[in-house]
């Protein structure tokens, strides 16, 4: 048996995607989401990392400046694939601060804005950074991700073919920083090992400055990917 | 002395084969009695026709139930449609020529978005024939192991995700299901107040949007009652297969319970009509077709609002149902109508001794439109600090509802919870006036 095949890999849920907003110092950011449909407001909340505060009177909550806003069709409530693809944002953030990652232009599932500027521009960033994370995962068949340091941390695994994921997950009981070269070898033509452990900075601007550091910083451990496969673009240059 | 059965999910197909003996072995030491698991018909019939019990390594169903029978360990297992995708094999969700509309959100693993999903519906042949086809296979299989020969002691027929369609009016079974409910379609005039030619004029798009608009409440309910009886229906389908034979006894059609949380002091329950989804777990407003109605939106947000505040409080959020009480205090939020079922539960509830609190004032009708017969025996009128509040003794136990009906406010919970507080406490027994 491969030591891959006693690992047990958790698919994500609310819970771990809050973990993930911690681990990547986001969690402390607080913003209000509104959601409507024609006037109606379908929900309001106070968003701080995995915690939302729902509020069912159409008073102000007790916010901060940033917002999301979306605007649903006004007559009947949209419709969503079953099995919708889903971006890399979307598999490991949790929702609705997701959608700060999402374009604020109109849309199936409803028009989105956001405010102010500053959050609008980082969160875009932060996309981006997204953007071409996927596509490094992308980039070897095997992926571990750790986020966070030792016991706090927690360890993404990735499973990549012809650029699906066919696995996606928290590898449970293992930490960063623990796993070898040799627990990887022979699970796939290629394989690396990721870590971003950004510590927590004052603004939402500079914490996404340091995840982007992250995002491209070297793969700590890497069987040599196989030419042709591209990173995150050319002007990227990582060092894998 | 009854001993409780300590129980265990064990999905046998999310591992390998080889893996499992250790693993049940594991949960035999840790004193599990009973391993519950689904059969997946998505991962079971991938090509259509094609049912696999034990090529793949992780599908060998057979082997499962040896092995567990070895470990000294019973087993539970569902069949049906949880939410989840392995409920679903690919090529069946192109079936059909109408669709279930499910909430997106209900479905494992997903986000909170707000969003309705297309499925193929369980109300037409084309994919109820090859489900059927799969159970009598499964059904086959399974009676071959029933305890005491094996460690079968319990098959659940789940209805899962179809439980939450609201695509249904567009079924013509639908019709046919309303029509049990109200013979003539000048009876559906009278409940709401307007007038339909037929039932055909009623369930069609522009009917439900008026039904909708004139008692959504009660629009909530018959729909509700419709897709239980059409589920039903399907159950006898099921139940009818000559492979079920041998297991008869064996077939429930309920979920596999849930071992319930011992009462606690005190929990808000909330009427589920207009809602969707367990009020625990996850909801999501009533929207039939995807039609929006304000007040189903409205209760949704109370919610919302009490699931935050319960989890911020530890405090439990239920959702109003028949059974036992789930609190020696029970604040039930309602509105103006109770399924009658629900009503004579909190009678049992209050007789039997338990403090049922209404918040907003007490619910006065049922879904036939009768009234409730809360005031046998008289009720006191109470004034204290916290207002004016009418007061019921009923058996053991006391209803309590503000006076005047009233709207959440902001301070909702706190309100509630002062109140609890107070009636527990005895603070505002006192002399009725």
């Amino acid at each position: 048996m491969s030591t891959l095949e006693k690992w047990e890999v958790e698919p994500l849920d609310s819970h771990l995607r809050g973990r993930i907003l911690r681990l990547l110092g986001l969690s402390g950011f607080e913003f209000s989401y509104e959601e409507r449909m024609g006037g109606l407001p379908l929900r309001r909340w106070n968003v701080m990392g995995e915690k939302v505060a729902a509020y069912f009177t159409d008073e102000d909550p007790q916010t901060g400046a940033a917002f999301i806003r979306r605007e649903l069709p006004a007559t009947a409530f949209s419709e969503k694939p079953l099995f919708p693809a889903t971006t890399l944002s979307e598999e490991l953030l949790p929702f609705p601060f997701q959608l700060w990652l999402q374009p604020t232009s109109a849309e199936a599932s409803g028009t989105l804005t956001s405010g102010p500027p500053e959050w609008s521009q980082a969160a875009a960033r932060l996309g981006e950074v997204f953007v071409g994370l996927e596509k490094r995962l992308q980039s070897a068949e095997i992926t571990i991700l750790e986020l966070g340091e030792a016991e706090q941390s927690l360890v993404l695994f990735f499973h990549c073919v012809r650029k699906r994921f066919l696995k996606l997950g928290v590898l449970t009981g293992v930490t960063a920083g623990t796993l070898e070269a040799s627990d990887l070898d022979n699970q796939g033509a290629s394989y690396q090992i990721l870590a971003i452990a950004p510590s927590d900075h004052g603004s939402f601007a500079e914490q996404v400055d340091a995840i982007a550091q992250g995002a491209l910083a070297p793969a700590r451990i890497a069987l040599p990917v196989p030419a042709g496969a591209s990173l995150i673009g050319p002007s990227a240059g990582l060092p894998l | 002395m009854t001993q409780s059965i300590r129980s265990r999910e064990f999905q046998y197909w999310e591992d390998s084969a080889a893996n499992w003996g250790d693993r049940l072995a594991r949960l035999k030491a840790e004193n599990v009695d009973e391993v519950h698991a689904f059969i997946p018909w998505g991962l079971h019939e991938t090509i259509q026709g094609i049912r696999d019990f034990s090529k793949a390594s992780r599908l060998r169903l057979e082997k499962f139930l040896s092995l567990s029978h070895q470990t000294g360990l019973t087993v539970r297992l569902t069949i049906g449609f949880p939410a989840q995708k392995e409920s679903f094999p690919s090529w069946t969700l192109a079936l059909g020529d109408s669709a279930a509309l499910v909430p997106s959100s209900l479905w494992k693993k997903s986000s909170d978005e707000l969003a309705l999903s297309r499925l193929p519906t369980i109300f037409e042949e084309a994919l109820f024939v090859p489900f059927l086809e799969f159970v009598s296979d499964v059904f086959s299989l399974l009676s071959l192991y029933r305890f005491p020969e094996g460690p079968v002691v319990g098959v659940h027929l789940d209805w899962g995700i179809y439980r939450n369609d609201l695509g249904l009016t567009s079924q013509p079974s639908y019709a046919a299901a309303l029509q049990e409910r109200y013979p003539q379609a000048s009876l559906i005039g009278l409940r709401y107040h307007c007038s339909f030619r037929d039932f055909s004029v009623a369930t069609s798009p522009q009917g439900t949007r008026v039904l909708l608009d004139k008692r959504p409440w009660l629009l909530a309910y018959d729909y509700k009652y419709c897709r239980t009886r059409l589920l039903e229906e399907r159950s006898q389908g099921i139940l009818a297969l000559r492979n079920g034979e041998p297991l008869l006894d064996l077939i429930s059609l309920d979920p596999v319970p849930q071992s319930e949380p011992a009462p606690t002091d005190w929990c808000v329950a909330i009427d589920p009509t207009l809602l969707e989804g367990d009020a625990e777990k996850k909801a999501f407003p009533f929207v039939p077709s995807g039609l929006v109605h304000a007040q189903a939106v409205g209760v949704f947000r109370l919610w919302e609002y009490l699931k935050t505040q319960s989890a911020e409080n530890e405090t439990r959020l239920v959702t109003l149902r028949e059974g036992a009480a789930p609190a020696s205090t029970v604040s039930v939020v309602a509105g103006r109508f109770l399924p009658k079922a629900l009503f004579h539960t909190i009678r049992s509830w209050v007789e039997a001794g338990t403090l049922v609190v209404f918040p907003l004032g007490q619910p006065q009708y049922d879904e036939n439109l009768v009234s409730l017969d809360w005031k046998t025996p008289p009720r006191t009128l109470v004034r204290s600090v916290l207002g004016n509040f009418g007061r019921l003794g009923i058996g053991k136990g006391q209803v309590w509802f503000p006076d005047i009906p009233t709207q959440p406010v902001p301070e909702f919970w706190e309100q509630m919870h002062t109140f609890y507080e107070h009636v527990s406490q005895g603070a505002i027994g006192g002399e009725g006036v």
